[in-house]
Parts: structure tokens; sequence; C-alpha cells
């Protein structure tokens, strides 16, 4: 490897699952034995025989273990309060038994603490961590209100990206006799609050819950407001759930426990993942779904836990492995595919899953020779080193008074140890969370209950209109307000409670920069440099200039310098004590496009440190080409988020959008389509 | 969790830099040394110094005007200026705390005001053929610290009530003379007795009886004391309502 990025062969290897059809041997599995591959930058750079290897920086010797991609579990419901272990034991005893099944998690959740929600979900994830989940979806669909399941989505995209909307996922009590006021509020005010904070949309269509026609209103809701769509479908009953699913193009169909032909066939012949979860069958003794018949029939199958306290409480992915070999029919090879590239497949995830060149190098290293031994072994630990994408579980306190259940049976502690690899990367907690944070002055709402993430390394636009909350939202980031609700999170630390110690981690360039004009350049960096505890001597803040081309100015006032040379001293300044994450208030605003080309460049190289960059702009040139997300907000609230070229894709066809649009649909048009058009302050 | 950089730190590179300000500004340090030196120079004749109370108020009166001087026209339009450019509000999403950023400032202003006390003194003290001794030479840095920190008060006081940079500079030179006026019309005692009494108890007057304590201590008594005691009540009032007050960002 002759980058200049470190990187970590992983040798040794006694058989190597890639799951990458032209590696290895050819088959589904890309298998090789004696093989090695080498990780650069948290993704796979090379694979082939260990004897081939190329040199690295750092080595890691398997000792001949197995090696499979980790697992990627696509349906969970992790955030919810209480237990139903009387339920469980009721049902299985044989004895009626009518313990409230959702309705009492609903009741439990509305009443928990968003603390003792947290605590819940970071004890369920670690669960699922330590078992060799590296990547997975969370939904929401315990509160069923606007402002829970807000909440709900909130606290999953604290945990990963893939976050579903269920707020169909149960009739609530309070409108048990008002199926159509609750239909309107889920397609109305709650797909308005929820969207912005969702990537998928799910609805429960079957017996007891909600039905075809439901089902299809608010998937089509929710699709016009970019959502993709899931349904938990045919779990119960045999119903048209899977036939509508792939009619409206889901990215998965979950359950399946009850199928007909036309259902298999109807699947086969769709992109719509179909998404097992034994889990469930398991632990309420119910038919399994037929795995064996989708999979000749030719259906992509995905496999996951269903982690959720009333029928499938289960945080084990080899379990669920064990289950779909020993009880669905499905081949060791076929299930392990199931639970990792399947589910990369159900979540339309092409860099997860498998151990392909490129792929994100999220593996496990098993206790065992042979991948077979993921069902071969139920119950056995053997998943002992694994390399996670999921960010690490925020560190919420001990609520020893939440409502809670203890780990699932047969679930690894929460604390059991994960070995992280080498210079590999081990998890990607992310540099800047901010969940719910509501910013007001007097009673003028700017930022209401907005939710940003950025990971090491990224770059996130936050674009919005005059006013739209952008500045609030930066300002309540740099601790120069005071939000009234919500976290703020920087490197893990509370920015709130610690503002100097999270201040101390961020670089900033304000909109309107100023620095005193008595100063030369060069004190003014020294200054700044002493600010975040880095002292320069005259001639090391001469180099620092010397950087971006200011060196010669080193001993002039800042105010003689032209809006570019300003702009990087600004950056120069921003940057003295290469901060983890680095706020850019409009930093191209007034700029040349030669100034503002330069200053692009520098901020791609800051990112290349691993530096997340949260930049505010009015042009949506730049939010394309520099910006790997773009979060679009106005009057204080997220609208949408998601790269540039996914949102254009997702509101491609939104009527908003389209009534704005002049030729092919730009960010732009994505923009002014949802923020509307008239003139602001 | 790591910390912030260490406060001693931060604090360093800050007062640092505000002196580099101080002594780049030399213009306010002039500014502020002319009008006691003007003062000493006029008043340096017999009939002058008896009208004015004798030679050691005359030094007190000039020194309290230097300091008026650069805590009115100096610290608070500073800070003002600062706070409208946005210089301000770039230092505090810095780590330092708010109190290091302003305390920097108060610290480097008190020894430019220390420098120019004993300036003001020892020229005063030549021209009057006065000759203090070190202790008194000691107790006019105390006496500076004391007066400094009034009109340092006073003008933080200014800087917190009003918001913008031209305003403060407005009332701060209105400020300015009128307390001008005050001791020199006041104390002379040509206003009557009213506004004499008002001018001795004044900022001005009272940090002008402080030095003229220190410089003829056969004189120190129960008037001198109570002017330490006014000089830290106008400390305590003003400095709460300038901190009490003040915005880091301009309206």
């Amino acid at each position: 490897m002759t980058s200049s990025v470190a990187s970590t062969l992983v040798t040794n290897v006694g058989e190597l699952t890639t799951n990458d059809p032209t590696l290895g041997d050819g088959s589904a599995q890309g298998r090789l034995t004696a093989a090695a591959f080498a990780v650069e930058g948290g993704r796979v750079a090379w694979v082939g025989p260990a004897d081939a290897a190329p040199a690295c920086d750092t080595r890691l010797d398997v000792d001949g273990a197995a090696v499979v991609p980790g697992f990627v579990d696509a349906h969970t419901h992790l955030v919810f309060a209480g237990e139903r272990s009387d339920e469980f034991e009721a049902r299985l005893a044989g004895r009626p038994y009518d313990g409230g099944g959702i309705a009492r998690t609903v009741a439990a959740t509305r009443a928990a603490s968003t603390e003792q929600l947290r605590h819940g979900v970071a004890a369920r994830v670690r669960a699922l961590r330590a078992g060799g989940v590296t990547t997975l979806e969370v939904k929401s669909g315990y509160e069923l209100t606007s402002e829970g399941e807000a909440r709900d989505l909130r606290l999953a995209r604290e945990v990963t990206e893939q976050v579903t909307w269920l707020g169909a996922h149960a009739l609530p009590p309070e409108f048990a006799h008002d199926r159509a006021g609750y239909l309107a509020l889920l397609t109305g005010e709650m797909l308005e609050r929820c969207a912005p904070l969702a990537r998928w949309a799910d609805v429960f269509c079957d017996v007891g819950a909600f039905d075809l026609d439901e089902t299809r209103v608010v998937l089509e809701a929710a699709r016009t407001r970019g959502l993709g769509l899931r349904v938990h479908a045919n779990q119960l009953a045999h119903g048209g759930a899977v036939r509508l699913a792939v009619e409206l193009g889901a990215a998965s169909a979950d359950h399946l426990t009850h199928l007909d032909d036309d259902d298999v066939e109807a699947l086969a012949g769709s992109s719509t993942v179909a998404t097992l979860l034994p889990g469930a069958e398991f632990c309420t003794r119910s038919d399994y779904a037929p795995a064996r018949r989708l999979l000749d029939a030719g259906a992509t199958v995905a496999l996951s836990t269903d982690c959720n306290p009333g029928t499938s409480y289960v945080t084990s992915m080899a379990l669920v492995i064990a289950l779909a070999v020993r009880e669905m029919g499905l081949t060791c090879d076929e299930a392990l595919w199931a639970a990792t590239r399947g589910g990369a497949r159900a979540l339309h995830l092409d860099d997860v899953g498998h151990l392909g060149v490129g792929a994100r190098a999220d593996f496990l290293v098993l206790d065992a020779p042979r991948a077979a031994h993921l069902a071969y072994r139920p119950g056995a630990d053997l998943v002992t080193t694994h390399v996670a994408t999921i960010p690490d579980a925020p560190d919420a306190p001990d609520a020893p008074d939440a409502p809670d259940a203890p780990d699932a049976p047969g679930a690894r502690r929460a604390d059991a140890p994960a070995h992280p690899v080498g210079t590999a990367q081990a998890s990607r907690g992310a540099t800047l969370a901010v969940c719910d944070l509501v910013v007001s002055y007097g009673d003028h709402v700017a930022v209401d209950g907005i939710d940003l993430s950025i990971a090491p390394g990224e770059i996130l636009g936050l674009l919005g209109p005059n006013g739209a909350g952008k500045t609030s939202t930066l300002s309540a980031i740099e601790g120069l307000v005071r939000p009234r609700r919500g976290r703020v999170t920087v490197d893990g630390i509370d920015a709130l409670a610690h503002p100097s110690v999270a201040r101390a981690r961020l670089g900033v360039q304000l909109q309107a920069n100023s620095f005193s004009p008595e100063l030369t350049l060069a004190q003014i960096v020294r200054l700044f440099g002493g600010l975040y505890g880095v002292r320069l001597s005259a001639e090391e803040a001469v180099g620092r200039l010397g950087e971006v081309g200011l060196g010669e100015e080193a001993g002039r006032g800042w105010k003689h310098l032209s809006g570019g040379q300003q702009q990087r001293l600004s950056l120069v300044v921003a940057m003295v004590h290469r901060p983890s994450l680095l706020l850019l208030d409009e930093p191209t605003a007034g700029l040349d496009p030669q100034a503002r080309r330069q200053l692009w460049g520098r901020i791609d190289r800051v990112r290349a440190t691993g530096a997340g960059v949260l930049l505010t702009t009015h042009s949506m040139e730049e939010a394309q080409s520099v910006c790997d997300r773009v979060a679009i907000i106005d009057h204080g609230r997220l609208l949408a988020e998601g790269p540039p070229h996914v949102l254009v894709e997702r509101y491609r066809d939104d009527e908003r959008v389209r009534a704005v649009a002049r030729g092919a649909v730009t960010l732009e048009d994505v923009f002014i389509g949802l923020t509307g058009s008239d003139l602001r302050e | 969790m790591s910390e912030a950089p260490a406060t001693r730190v931060m604090l360093g590179a800050l007062v640092r830099a505000d002196l580099l300000v101080l002594l780049k500004g030399r213009r306010s340090i002039v500014v502020g040394l002319l009008l006691p030196l003007w003062i000493l120079f006029i008043t340096n004749g017999h009939k002058g110094t008896r009208t004015m109370g004798g030679a050691y108020y005359i030094i007190g009166i000039a020194v309290a005007y230097g300091l008026a001087t650069f805590g009115l026209m100096g610290y608070a339009t500073r800070v003002a200026r600062d706070r409208d450019t946005g210089v301000l509000q770039r230092l505090r999403v810095t780590p330092a705390p708010a109190w290091a950023v302003m305390g920097s400032r108060l610290l480097a202003q008190s020894v430019a005001n220390l420098v120019v006390s004993l300036v003001v003194v020892a020229v005063g003290a030549t021209m009057h053929h006065l000759h203090p001794s070190l202790g008194q030479y000691l107790l006019v840095l105390l006496a500076s610290t004391l007066g400094g920190a009034v009109f340092l008060a006073i003008g933080q006081a200014v800087v917190g009530l009003v918001r913008s940079a031209d305003a403060v500079n407005a009332v701060g030179r209105l400020l300015l003379v009128a307390l001008i006026f005050l001791g020199l019309f006041g104390a002379s005692g040509v206003l009557g007795a009213t506004w004499e009494s008002i001018s001795r108890w004044s900022p001005v007057g009272c940090v002008m009886t402080v030095y003229a304590g220190v410089l003829d201590l056969s004189a120190w008594g129960s008037t001198q004391w109570l002017a330490v005691l006014a000089c830290a009540g106008y400390v305590g009032v003003t400095g709460s309502l300038g901190v009490r007050w003040f915005r880091w960002q301009s309206a």
C-alpha cells in the first residue's frame, strides 16, 4: 500500500467469506482460503491469497480463523420501554393471556423519559454489536403520537442512519374508535414531523393492524415526502400486503410467514427483498416463513432479528442464522449471505454486507475455522473481533428507574469487549450529534427540534433561506446561545454541560470574522493558538500562514487583506489546533470564483484529516460540489436531509419541486420546492 | 474526557495580545497623558496651586483625569468597537471563558493605568518640587489601582448600558467632560459650597482626595478613608451595572 493513509493487513485467514462472486471460488460467497485482505481508510483495499499480500503499515494475524462480513440487521424495533416476558411465558405455556400486546409497550414507552429510552437503546445496540451486527435499521412505532414518534426517531438516529418511521404500527388507544382520524394524523402532522428524521417508512399491514387501503394511503404519502418504503407483510395471516409492497416498489417486505405462490412469484420477480425474521416465529412458536420456496423461486432473502419486546426479544444474529438453517431449510452459506448481503440489499446499501474491494471494512473474526460454525454451534459466542460501522451507543447514564428489561436471553453481555483492529476504523462515533435542538429568542422560535449528525471526515451542508435558523443552529453548537431544549455533543462531549471542553474541539469561522486591527496576522495566529493551548513561536505562526500563501503578509494587519486573504486567515485560525469539527458559516460569501475554488480545496483537505465539517451556504453549487450530505431547514425545522444526488432523486417527482424545476431537477429546485419561492427578510 | 486548554495558557495569550493592542494604540496613551500633563503645566504657579488646594491636590486631579480618560475613552470605546466589529464574538467561540476575555482587557488597561499614574506623579512632583519617598510611590501604585478600577468600572457601565460603539464614544466624551468640569470648577469653589461638596464626592473628587492623601501622608485622615470607601462603592455599583447589562453583541 503506497498511499499516505495508514493500512492494515488482516492475514492468515483460514476461510474468508467476501460475498463478492468475483473473488475466490466464484460462488455467491466469494470464498477464499489461506487468505488475507488489506484495509485502508476504513475500506477494503485488496483481497487475495495471504502469500501474495501487499505490505501494509500494520498487520493482524487471525491465526487461521474464519472471517465473514459484519451482520446487517435490517429490521429492529429498539426504541421501547418495558418488557413483556409474562406474555411470552403465558403464550408458550398455552395459557390464555391478554397482557395488552403492543399497546402495553406503547404505554410504557410514552411514560418513559428520553434518557430512559436512550439507556435502553444503548443496551440493545451494545448487545447487537457484541453479536456481530455492524449495520442496523431501527424503527419507531411505540409512541404513536407526532411528538413521541419524532422522539423515537431522534433516538434511533443517534445509533444509525437507517431509521424507519413506523407510525402505522398499531392503532393507538385514543384513536380506537377513529381509524380515519388516526390515518389523517399519520399522513398529515405526524408524517410532516417525522419525514425529515427518517429514511424509511413502514406499515404493519395485517389482520388487526392496518388494511391494504390504509397501508397504501400511508405509504404513498410517505413516498411523496421522499421516504423509502418497507412493509410488515403477511405475518399473522395471508393477505395482499406482499403484492402491495411489490407494486409500490418497497425496498423490503418483512415477516412473510403466510405466503401463497402468487406472493412468492411477485417477490421473485421484483427488487423487493424478502426479509425473514425467524426469531419472531421461534418466540411465538409459529410456523416459519417459506424461505426455501422464496430462494428457489429466485427472491432475494434477508435475515434479521426483529428485536422487539413482544414477539422477538432477540439480539443475536447468530441465533437467527442457526434458526434459518435448522428450521427454514437454508444452507449455512445461504443463511450467512441473507444475514449480511441480503440485509444490505434490504437497506439499499452497496458497501456493506460484503468484503469486496471498496466495501466498508466491517468484518467479524470468528472463533472458528469455518463460517458454518455460526449455525453448527448455536448459542456459542463466536464473534471474537469485529470492526463496526454502527456508531457507539450513546453513553447513557444508569437509569435504575427505567421500566426496562435485562438483555435478552442468549445475548452477549452489553459490556462484552469488541476488539478494534489495528488502524481500521473501530467505530464511527459522530463528530457532531445535535438532537431535538430548540432555540428561541423570547417568543420567537428560531430552531424547532432539529437533529443533525456528522461523521468524522464528512461535510454536511446546512441549507436554508435567510432566517431559516442556520446561524442560530451554529450559535447553539458554538455555545453562543443557550438552547431551550435539546442535546449537542461534539466528539462525544456534551457541549451544553462542558462548553469550554467542547469548544476546544471546534474550529470556527464566523459569518463576519473580525480580529483586532492593531494585531498583525502572526500575532493573531499566536493569540488563537494560545486560546486552544497551542503555543506557537513567531516563526511557527508565520509558517502556518505560509501554508495558505499568507507568509509574506505575516507582519500586516488583517484589515489590509483582500476578502479572499481574510477568509484564508480565518481558516488558519479556525484550524490552528487541528479541530475535530469545523464550523463554517457562509465561508465563500463575497469571494470570487478563484478564491472560492481554492477554499473548497482547503475544506476538502481538512476533511481528509478526519475532521467533520458543518458549513452553511446559500450556494447550491457549493453544496453540490463540496458536501457529502446536505440538510435543508426552514422556519427552524429540518425539511430534508441526505446526499445531494439522493435528495434530487428522492424529490424528483415531488409536485412542489416539479413546479419550480426548469428542465432536469437540480438541488436548487429541491431547495426552492421545499422552502417556497417567497422572498425572505 | 480531555479538558480544555489550561486557563493560565489562555489568559497568557489574551493578556499578551491586549498589551500589544494597547501599545500599538499609542494615540490613546498620548491623549491619556496629555490632559494630566497639561493640568500640571497650567497650574505650575503658586497662585493656581493654591486655588486648587495645593500641589498634592493638583497632582491628584491630574492623575484622576488621566485615569478617567483611559477608563472612559480608552477601555470603554475599545470594548464597544470590538463588540461592534465582532472581535469579542470571535473570542467567545474559543475555549476561553468569558471572564478571561474581559479580565485580560481589564488587566492590560490596569497596567497602562499604573504606568501613566507613575509618570504623572513623577512629573508633578518634579514640577512642584516635591520629594515623595519610595513608600509613597508604592502607595501611588495602590491608589492608581483603586482609581483605575473606579474609571474602568464606570467605563464598563457605559459599555454595558449603551449598545453601539458610536453611542458609547459620545456618552464617554460627555461623561468625561462633565467629570472634568465638575472636578475643576467644583473643587475650586467658584460654583458654591453645594457643587464643591458634590465635586469632592464625585469619582474624580474621591480619586483626587486619595492621591492627595497618599502624597501628603501627614494630612491622611477620615476624609481620605471615606474617599477610599466611596471609590470602592463606585467600583461595586458601576461595575455590577456594567457586568449585569453587558451584551457580547451590539444591537
